[in-house]
């Protein structure tokens, strides 16, 4: 898997690219974390470059989720396609967390 | 059918994985359907790896082995065989959801599960969702190993 961040105003983008399988997933929940410590308490998670997710990214996600909001921060997801659209769908994630088509539209947000 | 037959960890799923998408290229699925393919053998794979062979006698030879291809009637099939002791993951609760037995507990649970917010999400049972909603699985036991069969027909909203 590979990140990129850009600083936008209050929020930290953070566009992940590759494969969130059983072998890649912790890396995220780490960087996540490294996110947090460097005092980014609102990300945006740009999952364009994303071509696959398995439920070891789910749980991965759902558990960087819940520490960023316990932190008094959250996390938004954008430019979700193909398998990473669908898994997110069925898996109640679209209901779960705020999914937003665009970066600029989960950049809008409050 | 083709066969490929590896040691049941994690540094086996990457050739699993190729061969099945070889395979599954070779019988000419679509871009979504080998999509759902790879997810569901590697959630199939990880259920094999990490549970298959956690009560089995020491020295048993902690093996799984992946046939795919299309059936009969065209349409592909994933076959994972382990020979651990007999566990069925699919059953139960999607036969008969309604029964009260443990089984249909838990399916119950999962479904709040889906509804639930950041608080109460809890990150298990994933897998063997993805596993049901992506493809059509059947469980056996044969000659004393666990078969489960999973098959990918066309997607009508495809």
């Amino acid at each position: 898997m590979e990140f990129t961040e850009t600083k936008e105003g209050a929020f930290l983008v953070l566009a992940v690219a590759g494969r969130m399988d059983t072998l890649t997933a912790p890396e995220f929940e780490t960087r996540c974390a490294a996110c947090l410590e460097a005092g980014n308490k609102r990300l945006v998670v740009d999952l364009a470059g994303l071509e696959y997710i398995s439920s070891a990214g789910l749980r991965s996600i759902l558990s960087a989720a819940k520490k960023l909001k316990a932190a008094g921060g959250d996390m938004a997801f954008c430019a979700l396609t193909g398998i990473v659209a669908e898994v997110f769908a069925v898996s109640g994630f679209n209901k779960l967390l705020p999914v937003l088509p665009t970066r600029e539209q989960a950049l809008a947000r409050a | 059918m083709a066969a490929l037959r590896l040691p049941a960890c994690e540094e086996s799923l990457a050739a699993f994985r190729q061969f099945a998408l070889a395979e599954g290229a070779r019988a000419g699925l679509a871009q979504d359907t080998l999509n759902r393919v790879e997810l569901v053998l590697e959630e199939a794979l990880v259920n094999v790896i990490r549970h298959a062979y956690a009560a089995a006698p020491a020295g048993c030879e902690r093996q799984v082995e992946l046939s795919c291809g299309a059936d009969a009637d065209g349409v592909f099939r994933l076959s994972l065989t382990d020979w651990g002791p007999p566990f069925d993951p699919v059953g139960g609760a999607f036969a008969r959801p309604d029964d009260g037995s443990p089984e249909a507990e838990l399916e119950v649970e999962l479904e709040a599960n889906l509804e639930a917010d950041l608080d109460h999400r809890e990150p298990g049972g994933m897998g063997l969702f993805l596993i049901r909603t992506m493809s059509q699985p059947a469980y056996a036991r044969k000659d004393g190993a666990n078969v489960l069969t999973l098959r990918f027909p066309p997607q009508a909203d495809a």
